[in-house]
């Protein structure tokens, strides 16, 4: 009896150390949760929600052309230098990725704006997804 | 048997904690002292030279920005070729990361808009071609003379340092030039800079 209970146990808790781990990172994405703004033109997404709380997307223009120019308005909340990664992608109505960038770094001054442009990347009808993350990765 | 089972349980319940955190332990995504990292990231080492995706940003832009130009799209496809990028900065880097991000991206981009030479590879070329010629490999008398460019990108990096004793200061400047290579004019000038400081001491290699 003592065994069987004995076996049930490990497995009951080799089975659950997985549960431990989604129970932890659960906590971690409560804490720090993703944020995926939607918007007409598209959708800004940030890993940690931080990001976004503290550097906010205020407007993207686009050249409504094969290959035109993307320009994305950065706004700093905080009364800090803010320095983090910006990276763009194209995607279709389906949200199917047709056309990305990689991770461009981005200071922005403290309360301060920024444009910052992707040249040759936009085609009409799609839809744009901005990407934001911190510089320095922990 | 009704006072031992307790006792069991605690001892059962203690190995088997262990032994469920030691296997929570070993399979994990996180990473031990060698870290695998994205490009892109930052790898917290500091410095204020060029960093990976400053070279992946400025090969990118640069490529979007060339081929966003108004090329003649009758007659021949145009022929480009990249000189080699000059590094004047105080960083070691070498310049042909550079020049071969920027080639890629192009080559990538144009789909078959422009078409790019291989200068750097002219030696082995012209190796291959006299062996065509003399007999020893075949198509000796078909193969075709070599394309000459009608436009070069030029490009080349400087920068403006300062320091004081612990802190430094460097702002650089990747510029980019397309010139036509029969009439020397500036077709198009495209650059990329940073500016960043932070402490002294950081090597790069």
């Amino acid at each position: 009896m003592n065994k069987i209970l004995f076996a049930s146990l490990l497995v009951g808790l080799s089975i659950g150390c997985a549960q431990v781990r989604y129970a932890e990172t659960a906590v971690g994405q409560a804490i720090d949760n993703p944020v995926t703004q939607t918007y007409d033109w598209g959708e800004v997404h940030c890993g940690r929600g931080t990001i976004c709380a503290e550097v906010e997307v205020l407007r993207v223009d686009t050249e409504n052309a094969a290959g035109g120019k993307v320009d994305v308005t950065l706004h700093n909340r905080t009364d800090a230098q803010s320095g983090l990664q910006i990276a763009l992608e194209i995607r279709d109505a389906n949200g199917a990725k047709l056309d990305g960038t990689p991770f461009q770094n981005v200071a922005v001054e403290p309360r301060g704006e920024t444009v910052f442009s992707f040249p040759g990347l936009y085609q009409p009808g799609t839809k744009v997804r901005v990407l934001l993350r911190a510089l320095a990765q922990p | 048997m009704k006072t031992k089972l307790p006792m069991l349980f605690k001892i059962a319940g203690l190995l088997a904690l262990g032994l469920s955190l030691m296997a929570c332990a070993t399979a994990s995504t996180q990473q031990g002292p060698t870290r695998v990292l994205d490009p892109d990231a930052d790898d917290g080492l500091g410095g204020t030279g060029t960093e990976s995706s400053d070279i992946r940003t400025l090969g990118e832009r640069m490529a979007r920005e060339i081929l966003g130009i108004s090329w003649p799209e009758e007659g021949e496809t145009p022929r480009v070729a990249v000189l080699p990028i000059v590094n004047q900065t105080r960083f070691r880097v070498d310049p042909k990361l550079l020049q071969n991000k920027l080639l890629k991206a192009l080559v990538t981009h144009a789909k078959g808009k422009l078409t790019f030479l291989a200068r750097d590879s002219e030696e082995a070329i012209l190796q291959e071609r006299a062996k065509k010629r003399s007999g020893m490999y075949d198509q000796g008398e078909d193969a075709p003379a070599m394309f000459g460019a009608d436009y070069f990108i030029k490009g080349e990096m400087r920068s403006l340092s300062k320091s004081n004793s612990g802190e430094v200061s460097d702002y650089i400047v990747y510029s980019f030039q397309l010139i036509n290579a029969e009439t020397a004019a500036i077709l198009w000038m495209g650059d990329y800079e940073t500016k960043k400081a932070g402490d002294t001491g950081v090597v790069y290699q």
